[in-house]
């Protein structure tokens, strides 16, 4: 899509406009829910996700002042699943790393059909969650490292490392397979 | 896309040697062709559709909150705009009914000063200085009873009164 015509929708956005927010949804739904779902491995939680997201959007358009809209929805977006983190992380006292990724895994087991129809989501299961995280932003954000370094208010140097480390770890978990 | 707006391999020799580089961004590729080669699972249309309707509730809450706001803000202007200028016209009635000492002053004529007859003066300033005592007490009363807010009498007998010194006085 056209930068103009982006533009032109998220104007339209901005006065309340129904289709433009139809259309954001269009552009935005699918990539939004596959980082959701890649970050939690449940589905119904990225249905909740994906929903408080847009609806935030709504309230938060009028604030948005250009630059990147990639990034303002996907710092919108990691805003929301870390919101969803802590809120799972008191609700089940779950305060260390290890017992997140467990709790993690079981998710993802029980939410799959099999292990084999979704063998990724294992894995990425078994990432740290920041590198998780970066990972699946500049897969479905579609982001430059800079952008994301910028979001993320890191050194790209950092950002570089963080993906580079997971998405090779990623590759050693799933064997080396690339299909 | 993102591959579009940057070098990866050139970003990368930023950071490292060339060979390191290009190892690095091979990395990171085949990564990212593993992601692409599993895609996660897309939201059912019945999802987006109610995702659809939430941002229209949201939308029209939005315009709700935004239409209060705007009233609020024009009962505050309006609540301070009648405050201010109730509170000048107040003050500028006051300032037209209130007969501050050196106006009296001004009231009496250059001459008085400048009399040749220095026993008559005498006795004269005399009786004007009991008057303009007797003035004053009566200020004094009008300022006190001000903040009853009846003082648009007291003033008026105040300036009959001093209006008669004045003319006793000339007439000598």
């Amino acid at each position: 899509m056209a930068q103009q015509d982006l533009e032109s929708i998220i104007i339209g956005c901005k006065k309340g406009d129904q289709a433009c927010f139809s259309q954001i949804v269009d552009l935005y739904g699918k990539r939004c829910f596959g980082y959701f779902y890649r970050l939690t491995g449940n589905r119904e939680v990225s249905e909740d996700l994906l929903s408080e997201l847009f609806v935030k959007l709504v309230e938060k358009i009028a604030g948005y002042k250009g630059g990147s809209f990639n990034g303002w929805l996907f710092a919108m977006a990691s805003n929301i699943f870390y919101d969803h983190l802590r809120f799972k992380q008191r609700q089940s006292r779950l305060l260390d790393e290890h017992k997140r990724r467990l709790e993690f895994e079981s998710l993802t087991v029980k939410n799959l059909p099999g292990d084999e129809a979704d063998k990724i989501q294992a894995a990425l299961g078994k990432l740290d969650a920041d590198v998780r995280e970066v990972i699946l932003m500049r897969f479905y954000s579609q982001l430059s490292f800079k952008e994301i370094a910028d979001s993320k208010g890191e050194p790209i140097g950092t950002t570089l490392s963080k993906v580079h480390r997971g998405l090779k770890r990623l590759r050693e978990l799933m064997g080396g397979s690339e299909l | 896309m993102n591959n579009e707006k940057e070098n990866l391999r050139e970003l990368l020799a930023s950071f490292m040697a060339p060979e390191d580089a290009n190892k690095t961004a091979e990395d990171i590729e085949r990564g990212e062709k593993l992601l692409r080669n599993w895609p996660a699972p897309t939201p059912s249309e019945t999802l987006l559709a109610e995702v659809k309707q939430k941002m229209a509730v949201a939308a029209g809450r939005r315009r709700m909150v935004t239409f209060q706001r705007r009233v609020l803000e024009l009962a505050a202007v309006a609540a301070t705009i009648l405050v201010v200028s109730t509170a000048a016209i107040k003050i500028w009635e006051n300032r037209q009914s209130t007969l501050s000492p050196d106006k009296i002053v001004a009231l009496i004529p250059d001459s008085a000063w400048e009399g040749g007859d220095v026993s008559k003066s005498d006795a004269d300033i005399a009786v004007l200085s009991a008057e303009i005592d007797n003035v004053a007490d009566e200020i004094s009363n009008v300022l006190l009873s001000d903040k009853n807010g009846s003082s648009a009498a007291a003033v008026s007998d105040v300036e009959m009164q001093i209006i008669e010194v004045s003319a006793d006085f000339w007439k000598g």
